[in-house]
């Protein structure tokens, strides 16, 4: 499996969402930049940055920014990680974005994605221009140095490049079915 | 009795908090005045090595055999990331220093209770 690389178009999808309608790449056409993150429930690292994810969302949406979550981990091997789950966790933290169940894991297969929280964003043209760590501080947001990827979101709405365009990603392991 | 509490350090590779997490406990050692060198480092990298330990996640961190949080203890084995809470309610994967902080008192507290003429 490889992972994306700077340049590379979105890969397709079609998804059921927590709202119970299912969601197309091709659904957002008309946003200005697309944000793809691979999350679930149970992760810490999720956890410790979903308020943040649901803070950029609010903050760019006047830009015509639309994230996009999805969860690719199997219930079998996580079961706080099932649809049901899912739904409770999105009303429990009033997400403001589409979260997606990609219960056959091919969508996380098609963007190379391998961890918990991975974030892919792409331009009007639907083209890679970041992909990585949502900030460099998972534990403490008060602490946080360097906003990638709000910096990232500026830039590309600005039609420039990022300064940083690829950070490491950190958290956990995409959970594959056994 | 030694003088000083055991201290296990538990962690699975895929979680990336463990470095950091073993540095604060360390740093936490070291306020205590107790040697780093005498954590125990345990590295779990299979399922069953997981139910062995009883290792609810990483990192899970003990002294004197008793869990730095005990609203965790009990999660059943598995090879997973740990969550913490700071005292703010904010989830985190590193142990937040407050907690490392007593978790050790309350060790060498009990440790002096027990100790002989203590």
């Amino acid at each position: 499996m490889t992972t994306l690389q700077l340049g590379d178009q979105a890969p397709d999808f079609r998804l059921p969402g927590v709202d119970n309608q299912q969601h197309a790449l091709d659904d957002y056409a008309t946003r200005s930049v697309l944000v793809v993150i691979f999350s679930c429930n149970h992760c810490p690292y999720v956890r410790a940055w979903e308020d943040r994810m649901v803070q950029l969302q609010r903050d760019f949406a006047q830009q015509n920014v639309q994230f996009i979550v999805i969860s690719s981990n199997s219930a079998e091997v996580r079961p706080a990680d099932s649809f049901p789950k899912m739904q409770e966790r999105a009303v429990e933290k009033g997400f403001n974005f589409p979260y997606l169940y990609d219960e056959p894991q091919t969508v996380a297969r098609a963007y190379g994605a391998t961890r918990t929280p991975e974030v892919f964003v792409f331009d009007d043209q639907r083209t890679l221009r970041y992909h990585g760590a949502i900030d460099d501080n998972y534990d403490d947001p008060a602490a946080v140095k360097q906003e990638y990827l709000r910096d990232a979101l500026k830039a590309i709405i600005a039609h420039a490049t990022p300064a940083v365009s690829d950070t490491p990603v950190v958290g956990c392991s995409i959970k594959w079915k056994p | 009795m030694n003088p000083e509490p055991e201290i296990e350090f538990l962690y699975f590779e895929d979680c990336p908090s463990h470095e950091a997490a073993l540095e604060r406990l360390q740093t936490v050692a070291i306020e205590f005045a107790l040697s780093p060198d005498t954590i125990r480092v345990i590295r779990v990298d299979t399922e069953a090595a997981a139910e062995q330990y009883g290792f609810p996640g990483s990192p899970t961190i003990r002294i004197d055999h008793r869990d730095i949080d005990p609203a965790s203890q009990d999660d059943p084995p598995a090879l997973a990331c740990r969550a913490y809470r700071h005292e703010d309610g904010r989830i985190t994967a590193l142990p937040p220093l407050p907690l490392l902080r007593q978790a050790l008192q309350t060790a060498l507290d009990a440790r002096s209770r027990n100790a002989p003429g203590g």
